[in-house]
This record gives C-alpha cells, sequence and structure tokens, in this order.
C-alpha cells in the first residue's frame, strides 16, 4: 500500500502510481485520497464510469460546468462561451467519437449512452485540469487493452499533464505494471 | 461558499415550491375560504358575514396560512426533496460530489432550506389573501366596504408578521429535519420510497408539533 507521505514524494518523480487496492474497496481509497488532496488544495479529477458519476438532476452542460464554478467562480453563461471556443478550436484534432458530445451538452446524463457517459466524465475531468487524476478500476481497463482507446483520447485533451493515480488491484500474474505504464507513457508522448 | 451551482439549485427550488405550488394554494385557500363563510352563514343570523368574515381573518391569519401551506409543502417539495437526494446517495452521486470538492450540504441542502424558505413565506401570504378573497365573494352583497375595512382592522399587524415569521423558518427547518434524517446511507432503489414516505410523515408531525408549540408556548407571550 502506498503512503500519502510517499505520494507528494513520489510526484516530484513520476507521473503515473499505482495504487495497490488489495484486500480493501478501490472506490473507498479513492474517496480517502480525495479528502486528502482536497485538504491540501490540489486540483483532483476523477475518471470513474459508475452511474453516479455524473449528477442526474443537471444537465450534461451543467455537469461539465459544476466543477468549474465551486464555490464561486464561473457562471454558466460564460462557461458555455468558453466551452463552444474550446471545442470549435479542438474540433479539427479531436478523436470521432468526442464530436458527439457537442450535440449531447443540453441533454440529462440519464439518457446518454455508457460511452457517451465515459466521454462526459472525460471532458469534465479535461475541463479542470486537474493537478492529479484520480482512475478508477473501471477505467484502469483502458490502460491494459489496447483496443480501449478513451485514454488516448485523453492525451489530446492535455490530461497526460496531470499526475496520474490508477487504483486498482496489482495482479502480477496478468498484468506486468512496467507494460502497463509503459502504455500510459507511449500514449502520453503521442498526446 | 455558495457560488453560482448553488444558485441554480436555489432558483429551481423556489420554481417547484414557490411558483409551482401556487394553483394548488389557490384552489385550497379559495375552497377553506368560502366553505368557512358558506358554513357560517347556515348558523348564524343577521350580521352573520362580518362576523363570520372577521372570524376567517382571525383563524386564517393565526393558522390556516401557516399550516396549509406547509402541508402542501410536505406533500410536494418534502417528497421530492427527499427522493432526489435518497437516489442521489444510492446512485453514488453524493460520493462523486464529494470527490470533486464539492460539498453536498452547500449544494444539495443549503440552496433547497432557503428557497423553501423564501417560497413558504410567499404561499402564507398568498393563501392570506386568497382566502380572504374567496370569503368576500362568497359574502358578496351582504356586506359594504365599510364592514371590509373593518374585517381587515381586525387582523393585527404582528399577527401576520408572527405568520410570516413562522412560515419562513418551518420552511428551512422542514428541508434542515428531512435532509438530516434522510442523510443515513441508503443501499438500494426500494430504500427511495421508504425514505421519502417516511420523510413526509416526519414532516408532517414536525409541522404540527411546532405550531402547537408555539400556540401554547410563544404565543401567549408575543400576542397576550
Amino acid at each position: 500500500m502506498t503512503r500519502f507521505s510517499d505520494l507528494f514524494e513520489y510526484r516530484q518523480s513520476s507521473q503515473r502510481i499505482w495504487v495497490d487496492c488489495s484486500g480493501c474497496n478501490p472506490i473507498d481509497e479513492m474517496d480517502r485520497y480525495c479528502q486528502l488532496f482536497h485538504s491540501h488544495d490540489c486540483c483532483v479529477a476523477v475518471l470513474d464510469d459508475s452511474p453516479g458519476a455524473l449528477i442526474s438532476n443537471i444537465s450534461v452542460m451543467e455537469n461539465l460546468w459544476l466543477p468549474q464554478a465551486w464555490p464561486g467562480g464561473l457562471s454558466l453563461k460564460k462557461f458555455r462561451t468558453q466551452f463552444d471556443e474550446l471545442v470549435t478550436a479542438l474540433l479539427p484534432i479531436l478523436p470521432e467519437s468526442l464530436h458527439d458530445l457537442i450535440d449531447l451538452t443540453n441533454i440529462k446524463p440519464g439518457m446518454l449512452s455508457v460511452h457517451q457517459r465515459k466521454l462526459v466524465v472525460l471532458m469534465r475531468a479535461a475541463l479542470m485540469k486537474p493537478e492529479l487524476l484520480l482512475i478508477a478500476p473501471s477505467w484502469v481497463s483502458a490502460l491494459t487493452h489496447p483496443s480501449d482507446n478513451l485514454l488516448s483520447q485523453a492525451m489530446h485533451l492535455s490530461l497526460y499533464r496531470a499526475t496520474w493515480l490508477a487504483f486498482d488491484e496489482i495482479n502480477p500474474s496478468s498484468n506486468s505494471l512496467g507494460t502497463v505504464w509503459a502504455r500510459a507513457d507511449s500514449l502520453s508522448l503521442k498526446g | 461558499m455558495v457560488g453560482s451551482p448553488a444558485l441554480l439549485v436555489f432558483s429551481r427550488q423556489v420554481y417547484f415550491s414557490g411558483v409551482q405550488s401556487l394553483l394548488v394554494v389557490l384552489l385550497s385557500a379559495s375552497l377553506v375560504g368560502a366553505g368557512f363563510v358558506l358554513a357560517f352563514q347556515g348558523v348564524l343570523s343577521a350580521g352573520f358575514s362580518t362576523g363570520a368574515l372577521e372570524f376567517l381573518g382571525l383563524i386564517v391569519v393565526r393558522s390556516l396560512a401557516v399550516l396549509i401551506p406547509a402541508f402542501i409543502f410536505c406533500a410536494r417539495s418534502i417528497t421530492a426533496i427527499t427522493s432526489e437526494i435518497s437516489l442521489m446517495s444510492v446512485t453514488g452521486e453524493i460520493r462523486s460530489l464529494l470527490q470533486l470538492g464539492i460539498s453536498p450540504f452547500y449544494y444539495l441542502i443549503l440552496p433547497r432550506a432557503l428557497a423553501a424558505a423564501l417560497s413558504m413565506l410567499f404561499l402564507y401570504f398568498y393563501f392570506l389573501f386568497a382566502a380572504l378573497a374567496a370569503g368576500l365573494f362568497v359574502a358578496g352583497d351582504s356586506i359594504d366596504f365599510s364592514q371590509i375595512v373593518l374585517v381587515f382592522d381586525s387582523v393585527r399587524p404582528l399577527e401576520v408578521v408572527s405568520g410570516a415569521v413562522r412560515s419562513f423558518l418551518l420552511g428551512a427547518c422542514l428541508v434542515f429535519w428531512v435532509c438530516r434524517f434522510e442523510a443515513r446511507g441508503h443501499v438500494a432503489i426500494p430504500d427511495v420510497s421508504k425514505a421519502a414516505s417516511s420523510a413526509v410523515l416526519h414532516a408532517l408531525l414536525l409541522v404540527l408539533l411546532l405550531e402547537l408549540f408555539y400556540q401554547f408556548l410563544v404565543n401567549p407571550l408575543l400576542l397576550p
């Protein structure tokens, strides 16, 4: 188990940290880390595709805006303008699947498919420009399975600049840590 | 601490609890006002209408304009608020808010409590005037303008202020109470409906208890 004090030292040298959650619930571990990082005023984003990852009673656009505006920041109108400008600028280099997101901003998250939900979570994390990116076990598979290119899309959204913390049980027989991080780093280099 | 997202929650709650409740409050106030005067018409003899209206004014200002909107608020808004927050708890949305560094108290509960307080204040006056207007309408030709002035004169301003303050505080108390009560962890979807029904029951009991407390202990001191 990585200790919190190690993590802060670790950030100086590495941008990829695997938090071994053997024998505990990874989601509870993520909560604990989030609490700690927030108490240190770190900007933390979370990649999680559980049903509650997006707030269901507000629109997709408001979900993207919420972390930017809390506790009293950007107004929704201003954010909408900035979002439109950003998307227009990024459109030529964004993967096609992210183009869908532009049409989805006024609907509620309940109407999104699983893939679209993932895209919104990814976009929300990217817009936060986090120092730390906490990756839930369901997203860790995106690192280990080359067919899932969501995290490679994250590279276009400058998420590679954040320190990544992946929360999962380590299973040395199937995944070598070195291989996993090599893949993550190769994606970062592309970005 | 309270920023724009909280203002959005506040304005939506005011719209739901204050504006969308207007029709049902208007209907209930009209039924109470008209029904009260009609019932008295059958009992009292000559000069009945002014007496009935005076009594209606007194009972509406002192109690009904606080209680009936509070019951309507419990039936509509407390159910909605409890279901929403319980469902957010079950699906892990509260956890997501915490992960994003957003306080559920400042984002979900405080704006709703303030909106509930404002809505209840607004509904108090709306109910008061609608009930008296319905009473006057039913009394019809049997009273003249001077008698109407007499009816409004019989209502003491301090009683109106006291009712308004009670409504305001009651709205906030109800939301804080049910959110505190329902903040206990729910683990499955069926818990949501149970939470909503128990919250409404507790809210109704709280309204009656607070009203009883006020009428027995505070009112004799405030309005001797």
